[in-house]
């Protein structure tokens, strides 16, 4: 019992909260800011792409350099599956939601084939 | 129509709230239930709790920052680097929280309008702010609120309960399936960059994040991220704003008052 709560786990607790706040400064000031500023700002535009880069940097990080299970399937497996994904994309007309799914149900084909030999 | 709206005349707050909650078990609810799965599965992946994977759905409210505490965590970064990192790539709610509440109007009256004005702010999230600006100029002012409420509770309960799901799933299913679900958040992102993003000042700064993120991290885990994010935007930046290219505006309310 003595180890419920290790330090490691109200380490991750704390960060949680605290990520929590910092992502709520920005709501917070949202509110705040409402119908006192103008949207076409340079600001603003500058905080949007600070935003959009930061993503962008942790998708192809995620991709290209996974951590947990998805490091374990070839980076050619990763790839092939984004791209059917995105060709999918374009030729459902932009149905973002099954384009993610095939291309999700790709990888887990090739890790299929590969467990049993076949690739 | 995906969204339910109360009938126009109803001045019952009650019958707005539950037009609001029930909108949110639509198909907004479907995305987030894919979207949350894979965090769920994910987050057991890479050694979070199930209370710490739920709880980060209540405070952090988005998955990219979600998908980044839970990734740095697992490389052992920083605790201020990691609280950063996730403040930083939610920096997007501040410019999509100012023309949502602008329909809602004058801020002005007591600590009660306040409270709700602020507690209201916690909602926002991609979801929930596409949702909300598509609905918001078809209520009248005073159905408007309470509908939002409805709204964004079912959003998060949704979203709580499917990231519990993808979590136990994560143990339960065959290895191929559990790299499907890791797979999609990533796989989302990087779609919806493909498909949605617009200007010439946005897209480089997508480019230049992702390859200085990816050139960085090697040596620099902690903070590459942030690099690239910083640092590639602000390239970008000047880049967009020197080519005079204008960004798809965000989309100002149509009519503040009802």
């Amino acid at each position: 019992m003595d180890s419920l709560l290790g330090s490691r786990d109200l380490w991750l607790f704390a960060l949680i909260v605290a990520a929590g706040l910092g992502s709520y400064l920005w709501r917070g000031l949202g509110v705040w800011l409402s119908g006192r500023v103008t949207l076409d700002s340079p600001v603003l535009r500058w905080v949007t792409c600070v935003s959009y880069a930061m993503l962008a940097a942790l998708v192809a990080r995620m991709l290209m350099m996974p951590e947990g299970p998805l490091a374990a399937a070839p980076l050619l497996d990763r790839v092939i599956g984004c791209a059917i994904g995105l060709g999918a994309l374009f030729l459902l007309k932009r149905n973002t939601l099954a384009a993610v799914l095939i291309g999700a149900g790709t990888l887990a084909l090739l890790s299929v084939l590969r467990a049993q030999g076949w690739l | 129509m995906t969204y339910h709206l109360p009938p126009p005349a109803s001045t019952s707050s009650l019958v707005a709230w539950r037009a609001g909650l029930i909108s949110g078990l639509g198909a907004p609810g479907l995305a987030l239930i894919a979207s949350f799965i894979g965090f769920g599965a994910l987050a057991r992946e890479l050694g979070l709790s199930l209370p710490q994977s739920m709880l980060s759905t209540v405070t952090i409210w988005a998955v990219p920052g979600q998908m980044a505490l839970a990734e740095m965590q697992a490389l052992e970064a920083d605790f201020f680097a990691i609280v950063v990192a996730v403040t930083l790539i939610n920096a997007r709610f501040l410019p999509m929280t100012l023309p949502l509440f602008a329909y809602l109007g004058s801020h002005r009256g007591g600590i009660a309008r306040k409270a709700s004005l602020y507690g209201l702010g916690q909602f926002v999230a991609l979801t929930f702010w596409t949702g909300s600006m598509r609905v918001m100029p078809l209520l009248p002012m005073a159905q408007r609120m309470p509908w939002l409420y409805g709204f964004g509770l079912s959003c998060i309960g949704v979203s709580i309960v499917a990231t519990g799901v993808g979590y136990a799933a994560a143990s339960a299913l065959p290895v191929a399936l559990k790299l499907a679900l890791v797979f999609l958040n990533p796989l989302f992102f990087l779609l919806v960059f493909s498909a949605d993003v617009k200007g010439a000042g946005n897209i480089a700064a997508i480019l230049a994040g992702a390859a200085i993120g990816l050139a960085v991290h090697p040596f620099w885990p902690d903070w590459s991220l942030m690099a690239g994010g910083v640092v590639g935007d602000s390239f970008a930046f000047v880049i967009g704003e020197k080519m005079g290219a204008r960004r798809s505006k965000p989309a100002e309310p149509d009519s503040r008052e009802p």
